[in-house]
């Protein structure tokens, strides 16, 4: 837990060598801020691996809804381009990249800059937030579909990140974060129970209304969490075929197909490939004017066909299995026949 | 940041939205046609709420506020001089027969509004006649009937107005207005009016000069602006269940409807086509617009 931290003892990042701050973000223990929950310190130690070296902070928000990234940035920018520096100067980043969302901030920024940053405002649209977006918009390099941005020297970290690697290296450990409240951001302590967070009584998601999950028994708050919101979709109404799910994904996918499959409760290895596709944006669900929530379909027939696949290879497994007995009983069956043909010609001999 | 070029709608919001849009239409019906008017449409709204709520045996299903959109479309449709039994029968008939047979809101093929018209219109076609204290017929009925007048005749006579079918010309204005409102709201598919208008304006167009003196088919601004033009351009054939969502099959969907409505005009036996123009293009529906279940890339 990130709240058991020792106090560090603060370090000079300008000074220091890149490894002592590598190993100080490792110690406290910071995990991708956005949504991920991938230890940072890896990140940045494999992106450390493979040049050039392009740093990038996300503070694109896509969350519909979540304002964390927008209230961080006015309130901490000089420790966000802190934690952007400090990451820079342990990768020695020939370029460094700051994403945001919000107009007014981005002219905030612009003024702090030094050499080798920029920063660039970016339209929130659903597309522009994920990671290998964001590295083709600001440097203009494609990330294949069988590489990882890392492998390509590119690191995407979010604003949130950058912040709690700043509060580290000055020796503060990460107990709380920025979380939107339904429509209020407000800092939380970290490993507070969720169904705590909202006073209402009514079903929650822990995320973003759109993104986001219901809350298993007992959890609580964990860094990679920017919001909690009341859960409309328990008063969904019947759809009413508009095709609004259709128009607002990204990526194109027949949602509201997906969604009558879903409902049949079984699984479909036919649509994997769009399941596949999905990237669980949300868009879809913000779009329905039923508060269907679409995505919770999608994710449940992801869920069966898994299931699905998992029981059919073992099926073929176990048949395998099968053959390969029912194989060898038989050469055994034939050679004891061999055998024992053997034995009495030899008793002939002996007579 | 919510990111959406929409703006945020809820079913029932959709709802509220459609029954303000059709209110100028309103006022400007009852203006002409007589307050008796609003009377109709308010037993329709009240019948098709009450149908709904007893056929499922709750109350929590008129929360999407679709049956008060339904009645309300009914009584519209209805002349004012109906006997009250009848948006009674239409509005029942249209929640049950149109609506819950098929397992309720989302799951009905055909326009609810249009069963239960279409039902009237061919169990009562007497009480569905326009009989209006000053002219007895409408521009529609006049076309159909006075075959063997003169264009100039027919263009003179009472029931003809500017451009369409004097007053039905004003309120086919006020349903505009409403429509544009939703497009504009962008909870209409601008597509779909637009093609049902086209498609009764373009046949319209081509037979418009072979009419000779004896026999007149309207010119295309008396087909835009006579009968139940634009509201069922803009509030019927868009009806989110049972039209298309997608562009190609929305602009076949519009031109069929428009079309269809436009031969009924001028070579069936009704006075308006749309209620049998919908309700064909809602049968065809699965062919427009297959579901794409089996899914491409
Ligand atoms: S289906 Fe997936 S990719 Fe498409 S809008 Fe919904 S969540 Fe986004
Ligand atoms: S947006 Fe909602 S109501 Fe509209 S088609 Fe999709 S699931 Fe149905």
């Amino acid at each position: 837990m990130p709240s058991l931290n020792p106090s560090f003892t603060p370090i000079n990042w300008e000074q220091a060598t890149p490894d002592t701050l590598l190993e100080r973000i490792a110690e406290a223990k910071i995990v991708g801020m956005g949504g991920a929950g991938f230890p940072t310190a890896e990140k940045i130690a494999l992106a450390q691996k493979h040049p050039p070296n392009f740093v990038i902070a996300n503070g694109m928000e896509t969350d519909p809804g979540v304002n964390a990234d927008k209230v961080l940035l006015e309130r901490h920018l000089d420790d966000v381009l802190t934690g952007l520096r400090i990451v820079a100067k342990i990768l020695s980043a020939v370029q460094s990249f700051v994403a945001i969302a919000h107009e007014r901030t981005v002219q905030d920024a612009q003024s702090l800059l030094i050499d080798n940053e920029t920063v660039r405002y970016l339209k929130p649209t659903f597309q522009n937030g994920a990671e290998r977006e964001l590295i083709q918009i600001l440097t203009g390099h494609v990330v294949k579909d069988n590489s990882f941005p890392a492998f390509d020297g590119c690191l995407v970290l979010n604003v949130h990140t950058l912040f709690a690697i700043a509060e580290a290296i000055a020796g503060k450990p990460l107990t709380k974060r920025l979380v939107t409240v339904n429509d209020e951001t407000r800092w939380i302590d970290i490993g507070t129970p969720v169904e705590e967070i909202l006073e209402s009584r009514d079903p929650i998601r822990v995320g973003c209304y759109a993104t986001g999950k219901r809350p298993r028994a007992n959890e609580v708050l964990t860094a990679k969490v920017n919001a909690i919101s009341n859960d409309k979709s328990v008063r969904a109404l019947p759809c009413i075929h508009c095709g609004w799910c259709d128009e607002a994904c990204p990526r194109e996918l027949p949602v509201e197909s997906l969604f009558v499959l879903a409902e049949q409760l079984k699984p479909n290895l036919d649509v994997q490939d769009a399941l596949n596709r999905c990237n669980d944006c949300g868009a879809c669900v913000i779009a329905c004017p039923s508060n269907i929530h679409l995505l919770d379909h999608v994710r449940a027939l992801r869920q069966r066909n898994d299931t699905e696949r998992e029981r059919i290879s073992r099926a073929t497994q176990a048949r395998i299995r099968f053959d390969a007995r029912e194989q060898r009983l038989r050469s055994d069956a034939m050679s004891s026949d061999a055998k024992r043909s053997e034995r009495m010609q030899q008793q002939h001999k002996w007579q | 940041m919510a990111v959406t070029d929409r703006p945020k709608f809820q079913t029932t919001g959709i709802m509220v939205h459609v029954v303000i849009a059709l209110l100028p239409g309103l006022g400007v019906s009852a203006w002409f046609l007589g307050p008796k008017m609003l009377l109709v449409v308010l037993i329709s709204i009240l019948v098709a709420v009450a149908t709904e709520a007893i056929g499922t045996r709750s109350v929590l299903t008129l929360r999407d506020g679709s049956a008060v959109v339904t009645g309300m479309l009914i009584g519209l449709c209805l002349p004012p001089s109906v006997a009250i039994w009848v948006p009674i029968v239409a509005s029942v008939s249209a929640i049950t027969l149109g609506k819950l047979l098929f397992g309720g809101l989302g799951k009905n093929l055909f326009n609810p509004a249009m069963v239960g018209y279409a039902l009237v219109l061919i169990a009562f076609p007497m009480q569905l006649v326009y009989l209006d204290g000053l002219t007895g017929a409408t521009a529609l009925d006049v076309l159909k009937h006075h075959e063997r007048e003169s264009l100039d005749q027919l263009v003179n006579h009472p029931a003809f107005g500017l451009v369409g079918s004097k007053h039905f010309e004003w309120m086919n204005l006020a349903f505009l207005v409403g429509g544009l409102y939703l497009v504009l709201l962008r909870i209409v598919p601008w597509l779909i009016p637009l093609s049902v208008l086209l498609g009764i304006a373009v046949p319209a167009l081509v037979f418009f000069p072979l009419g000779d003196a004896m026999h007149s088919f309207g010119s295309p601004w008396f087909h835009l602006f006579a009968g139940g033009t634009m509201l069922t351009a803009f509030f019927i054939a868009t009806d989110p269940v049972t039209s298309p969502s997608t562009k190609l099959p929305q602009i076949m969907y519009g031109f069929f409807v428009g079309s269809v409505a436009f031969f009924i005009r001028c070579f069936g036996t009704w006075a308006d086509g749309f209620a049998f123009a919908i309700l064909l293009a809602n049968a065809f529906l699965p062919l427009l617009e297959p579901k794409k279940v089996a899914l491409d890339k």
